[in-house]
């Protein structure tokens, strides 16, 4: 069966395609990279691909509505966000963090931002 | 040289040959990596100190975590589905430094429980049994 990416994602080392060389290890499949594989639906209910065939089509068994939220989610899951944070990261306030675990703006980030996470670190601190 | 927060931290399963990110993960644990020694000690050892040797193999030990456990999750059906079906899988650690170091992981096999108590969020605890050693950053 076969899904298509909407998201980029790192292929496996298992990846056909990284075993015979033609990626290299690591390599980032671009949206619309095109996966045949048995369990090609998981990447689908995930929120990482859409179904590229009827096999996987009707394999997939989610409603539309856990498909959108699949999709809304995937790409914070990917990048650690945590579900605090995950409304600044959907506004585009923030999209990800440094290694203190301050934000990195997004492009949407205002100093109002800076002074909400100012807030949210202090009330950490406090607990 | 930087203290690297856990928040942020990222645990990918293979899926479909791809590396797909699991929600929800509350811990890890990446424990056990040990070069093994054998006792190199000798009658005519003159120290009191016990002497061991290299073998030259290595331990992967294993990585092991806790989650927020949905039974509809996709992700968490994929871990379950090692369980049904078991295989070789790769596992990919993203830690949350500037460089986004990832340390590249193949597990032989998948432990998995799940807890349900009144006062917590359903978890699961789950342990990959490592083959090999991990792919460690260079």
């Amino acid at each position: 069966m076969k899904c298509e990416l909407i998201v980029e994602m790192s292929a496996s080392p298992t990846h056909p395609k990284v075993v015979s060389g033609e990626w290299a290890k690591g390599y980032i499949q671009p949206i619309g990279t095109v996966t045949e594989h048995p369990q090609a639906f998981r990447l689908v209910q995930n929120g990482c691909a859409i179904s590229a065939d009827d096999e996987c089509k009707a394999r997939v068994d989610r409603t539309s509505e856990q498909l959108a939220l699949a999709k809304k989610h995937y790409p914070a899951i990917a990048l650690g966000i945590i579900p605090e944070d995950r409304e600044a990261f959907f506004a585009g306030e923030m999209k990800g963090y440094n290694p203190d675990g301050s934000w990195i703006p997004g492009p949407n980030f205002t100093v109002e931002d800076l002074e909400d996470e100012d807030d949210d670190t202090e009330e950490q601190d406090d607990e | 040289m930087a203290k690297i927060q856990g928040m942020g931290t990222v645990l990918k399963q293979d899926i479909a040959s791809t590396l797909t990110a699991v929600a929800q993960i509350i811990s890890l644990n990446i424990d056990g990596a040990e070069s093994e020694t054998y006792d190199a000690d000798t009658l005519d050892n003159t120290s009191a100190g016990i002497l061991y040797g290299q073998t030259g193999r290595a331990e992967g030990g294993t990585c092991s975590g806790e989650l927020f456990f949905d039974p509809v999750l996709a992700g968490h059906q994929a871990m379950t589905d090692i369980i049904v079906a078991p295989a070789e899988t790769a596992w990919e650690v993203t830690f949350a430094d500037t460089a986004s170091t990832k340390w590249s992981l193949l597990g032989a096999g998948l432990s998995f429980g799940t807890s349900i108590v009144l006062n917590d969020g359903v978890k699961s605890t789950f342990e990959i049994k490592l083959s090999g050693l991990p792919g460690y950053s260079t």
